[in-house]
């Protein structure tokens, strides 16, 4: 218990420091604008983490998470302005669906989850591009303002859905016979299913459950951007990664942390929006990405666990 | 040694299977399509394969060796290694004036990657995945910094990259060449047999002296080294470089690796199943453009390929086994 506490304590004691830095010396960085736009980046990059440490709380990893992303933007482009509910349905759906193509894989033919899944990725990826070849399409423009909709300058509702989510995921893992049977898997396969798990059904689950939470990321990225695009959601495999792990999530499987995640969530939420209110080249970012990727879990993976 | 270790066959159950199934859907590709067979095709396909099969050497190595405490083994940096080396050579052939001097610094470029990655992995304890992940982006990020300079390619790259014997082109030679050393260090050196035993079993492996930590690592630096020499190859390939680069390399050696029979987790694997492996890859990719079936038909062909192949090496396991314990 000490250490899942100690493990948050250094996430959100990183954030701290690089929002006192940013706020230091990038200017319109404490800004309401900005508030709401490092919120709404951060909803996205959670759920993402979230789907994320899904697969890899079962000794798993999902590589498919960022171009289901991108499918999802693709098919909310298409139906968001026909039918709102009808087109978050579809997006759900479609996202069990590519999830539990990835859980048949992994729990009934026994293949490794990286293959399953870069197949999955390989086949997301064309989809994504089928759907919209190149960036078009629209997403009702309501959509985007209520979610960036403020109250006295807070983000009302993007904090709202953000909290909303994190304490169903602690219950969910907490509280629920499904979500500790996931960190019995993860933690020993052989003995959860000596304690009466059917381990092949809970690993199929996760991965459905991080299709979806895949998907709900892909909806919101793509109220963001109010368009479908084909390959707006790579970037995202890299975040959820980053924050999951950073946030406490062991690769092994068996422990997680959804405040933690949350932590490291903000972490690559503020990387992303600073080198974007930096103004500095994009191929800058992408070095300094890799760097803090290394870094972060080095920090948080390879220091912990001697 | 007075008692002689016992080889397993050369060309196992599984290996047959690949050989023979890839043949098949070449000469069915072949019987549909009458055009397949032409020498210029034949030649455009197996100068691809062999730049990819240098690059999946290396990775073929890595998904071997290269895993550390429960996590396997994968460089997902070959792929901007490559790139980073097609424009690293002209800046530094316009450095030095001199092509040698280039071409060997070039490669040491690739052991340098392959080092930072391999000292990530084993002295940070950061898994592989994630490790060359941060690698790869960076270095991607370091290539388009570097804008292009037009340099003269010296003769002997656009040799190995261009020129051909026959219907066989250079690039594939030069696999075949790195093939058999490396199927020779992995089946009859010490080297090789360390690395098969860490695969398979790395406690039981340290426990009879096997330094992990530097087996780890070799296995990144020649990944790293493989991939850079791949990149000159590409080079004398293209001739004048391009800064569009879509990253071919690094899914497709990956793809390449696993087609060939290699087990992800490890043990299994031989240097054999690569050559029909990259050729399957590069077939695929080669008609896919010659046909001018769009980019999205290609990656949802490719991922359904893997998945179906690795489905039958399961099965066939699977079968296996069932005939063992009865």
């Amino acid at each position: 218990m000490i250490r899942k506490v100690s493990r948050s304590i250094i996430i959100w004691s990183v954030d701290f420091v690089f929002v006192l830095i940013a706020t230091l010396f990038i200017p319109y960085f404490a800004s309401y604008e900005n508030f709401a736009n490092v919120a709404v980046r951060l909803l996205i990059i959670f759920l993402v983490a979230l789907a994320q440490s899904s697969a890899i709380v079962v000794g798993g990893a999902d590589l498919s998470v960022g171009s289901n992303m991108s499918v999802m933007t693709g098919i909310a482009s298409y139906l968001l302005i026909v039918n709102p509910i009808l087109g978050i349905a579809v997006i759900l759906l479609a996202g069990a669906a590519l999830g539990a193509f990835n859980g048949f894989g992994v729990s009934k033919l026994n293949i490794h989850p990286f293959i399953v899944t870069l197949c999955a990725f390989l086949i997301a990826q064309g989809l994504a591009l089928t759907l919209r070849p190149i960036p078009g399409g629209e997403i009702p423009r309501a959509l985007y303002t209520s979610l960036y909709s403020t109250y006295y300058g807070i983000p009302v509702l993007s904090i709202i859905l953000l909290l909303t989510f994190l304490f169903m995921f602690v219950f969910f893992i907490e509280r629920t016979s499904l979500g500790r049977s996931l960190l019995a898997v993860g933690g020993n396969e052989k003995v959860a299913q000596d304690f009466g798990v059917n381990t092949a059904r809970v690993k199929f689950l996760a991965y459905v459950l991080s299709g979806v939470l895949a998907a709900l990321a892909g909806f919101f990225l793509g109220v963001r951007i109010g368009c479908g695009s084909p390959n707006v959601g790579e970037t995202f495999l890299l975040y959820s990664f980053g924050a999951a792990v950073a946030g406490g999530t062991y690769l092994t499987g068996g422990v997680t942390s959804p405040v933690g995640t949350l932590g490291g969530a903000l972490l690559f939420a503020l990387i992303d929006d600073i080198l974007w209110l930096a103004q500095g080249s994009p191929y800058l970012s992408l070095v300094v990405q890799g760097i803090m990727l290394a870094v972060g879990v080095g920090i948080s993976e390879g220091g912990l666990r001697r | 040694m007075n008692k002689k270790l016992k080889l397993p066959p050369i060309f196992s159950e599984r290996i047959t299977t690949i050989y023979v199934s890839v043949f098949l859907f070449i000469l069915a590709a072949g019987m549909l399509i009458p055009t397949v067979f032409m020498p210029s095709n034949i030649i455009g396909v197996l100068r691809q394969a062999g730049i990819l099969g240098v690059v999946a050497l290396g990775q073929f190595l890595v998904i071997m060796g290269g895993a550390w405490k429960k996590d396997v083994g994968i460089d997902l940096s070959v792929g901007s290694t490559l790139f980073l080396t097609t424009l690293a050579f002209c800046h530094i052939n316009k450095l030095v004036q001199s092509d040698i001097v280039a071409t060997i610094l070039c490669l040491l470029l690739g052991v340098l990657i392959g080092l930072i990655n391999g000292i990530m992995i084993t002295r940070g304890n950061i898994s592989p995945f994630i490790a060359t992940l941060a690698t790869s982006l960076s270095l991607q990020g370091i290539t388009w910094m570097i804008s292009i300079t037009p340099v003269e390619i010296p003769g002997y790259l656009i040799f190995l990259g261009s020129e051909r014997i026959g219907l066989v082109p250079i690039t594939f030679i030069c696999f075949l060449i790195l093939s058999i050393i490396l199927w020779v260090l992995m089946r009859y050196s010490t080297y090789g047999i360390r690395v098969y035993a860490k695969s398979s079993n790395p406690r039981a492996a340290q426990l009879l002296g096997v330094d992990l930590k530097l087996y780890t690592l070799s296995t990144y630096v020649i990944s790293g080294l493989l991939a850079a020499f791949g990149g000159l190859l590409y080079l004398g390939f293209l001739v004048h470089p391009s800064m569009t680069f879509t990253d071919i390399f690094t899914f497709d050696s990956i793809a390449a690796v696993l087609i060939g029979g290699t087990e992800f987790v490890g043990g299994i694997g031989s240097v054999f199943g690569l050559l029909p492996g990259v050729v399957l890859m590069r077939f695929i990719n080669y008609f896919i453009l010659f046909f001018n079936v769009p980019d999205a038909t290609r990656r949802i062909m490719t991922g359904l390929m893997i998945f179906s192949i690795v489905t039958i090496f399961v099965l066939q396991s699977k079968r296996k086994r069932k005939f063992k314990i009865v």
